[in-house]
């Protein structure tokens, strides 16, 4: 069981570090609501087979991140506007992180403009590569309805360029 | 602007990766958060019939000979696998990790993953033995007294192997083995005190 879920969590631990930034915006929640993720993850791991797990965990960040804006006195979710510097530790100069964290940044601003409900299609879909049939479990829509939101994601980000 | 193209744009963000160190902070924590669970899995095997440790010992110590040739374990698992009493037994794998732990101390300079690993598989192994240690069916080979001294002298034990793993410094690489470790020790040191006041009740 202990191995089923440490490949789980190679393998996906940091696709959902990044969803949950994207919603949260903040390293450090993003790190606690990734433990929660996994922790309740494998409780249902305990009792449950799991069929696909990468959209079962992906499903259990959405809840999380759900409860962590319902308990939290503004519930206001944020914006995406800055990046972590920690989020970029892959870069070797600091010209790179530069200019990597100022492109990020120009998306941010244009994902700003969406729907979030566009905003998290998208990078369920082009992001984490999330198959129609994946997402619709997560946002709880019949795969039908999941082809069209990303059809409209894709058209209302088009037209900002 | 088509497909590929938006695929292009939000590519960027797919390079947003948090630090590894974070991913074994969460990881741990992750652990921290579950820790009965996990050993409760890990201890199955330990709850099987009489019989069926003595089997999984002797197969045990051959695994462990063909995979590293650890003497000193085979040695244990034999020398379990060939004592009757399993009040004896108890004693010999809470001997082995008193042994263990008193040898770790003294190099306590060098502490890293293989000083956590060999400390949580002595510490499996006493606890292993010393949760057989039962009253019914073991008539006239051993007393409830010499099963209190006994859990008294482990209960301590895991009191001083508990002070040990907090109290070395560790780096990222041992952080999650060292976690591991310290809740299998509160695990067994939960289901010790339990242990310790049956028999202090029975008394």
């Amino acid at each position: 069981m202990e191995e089923q879920f440490n490949k789980a969590y190679q393998s996906y631990a940091s696709g959902i570090f990044r969803y949950i930034y994207f919603k949260v915006s903040d390293y450090d929640i993003a790190s606690d609501l990734t433990a929660d993720t996994f922790t309740r993850f494998w409780k249902v791991m305990q009792s449950e087979s799991i069929t696909n797990k990468k959209a079962f965990i992906y499903s259990v960040a959405k809840g999380i991140v759900i409860d962590y804006y319902r308990k939290k006195k503004n519930k206001k979710s944020v914006k995406l506007e800055k990046v972590d510097e920690r989020l970029l530790s892959f870069t070797d100069t600091n010209e790179e992180k530069y200019s990597i964290k100022q492109e990020i940044e120009q998306v941010f601003v244009q994902l700003n403009k969406i729907k979030k409900e566009y905003q998290e299609i998208l990078v369920l879909y082009y992001i984490e590569e999330l198959k129609v049939k994946e997402i619709s479990f997560i946002i709880n829509k019949s795969e039908n309805n999941t082809r069209v939101l990303l059809h409209r994601a894709v058209n209302a980000l088009k037209k900002l360029v | 602007m088509n497909d590929k193209q938006v695929k292009l744009k939000l590519h960027v963000l797919k390079s947003i990766k948090p630090e590894t160190n974070t991913l074994h902070e969460i990881h741990g924590k992750v652990f921290s958060n579950i820790p009965q669970n996990v050993h409760r899995n890990r201890a199955k095997w330990l709850h099987l019939p009489f019989f069926i440790p003595v089997v999984s010992s002797i197969a045990l110590a051959i695994m462990i000979f063909i995979l590293g040739g650890f003497f000193s374990t085979i040695v244990l698992y034999t020398k379990i696998a060939m004592t009757p009493d399993q009040h004896e037994k108890a004693q010999i794998a809470f001997a082995y990790a008193q042994e263990t732990l008193s040898e770790q101390e003294k190099n306590s300079n060098k502490v890293n993953n293989n000083t956590y690993e060999t400390l949580s598989q002595s510490v499996e192994i006493a606890n292993a033995q010393m949760s057989q240690l039962k009253l019914k069916g073991e008539k006239g080979k051993y007393t409830q007294h010499q099963c209190l001294t006994l859990y008294h002298e482990y209960y301590k034990y895991l009191q001083q192997l508990k002070r040990y793993t907090s109290s070395k410094a560790t780096n990222s690489n041992s952080l999650q083995t060292r976690n591991a470790l310290l809740s299998e020790i509160n695990t067994f040191d939960e289901q010790a005190e339990i242990k310790l006041h049956m028999y202090k009740d029975k008394e």
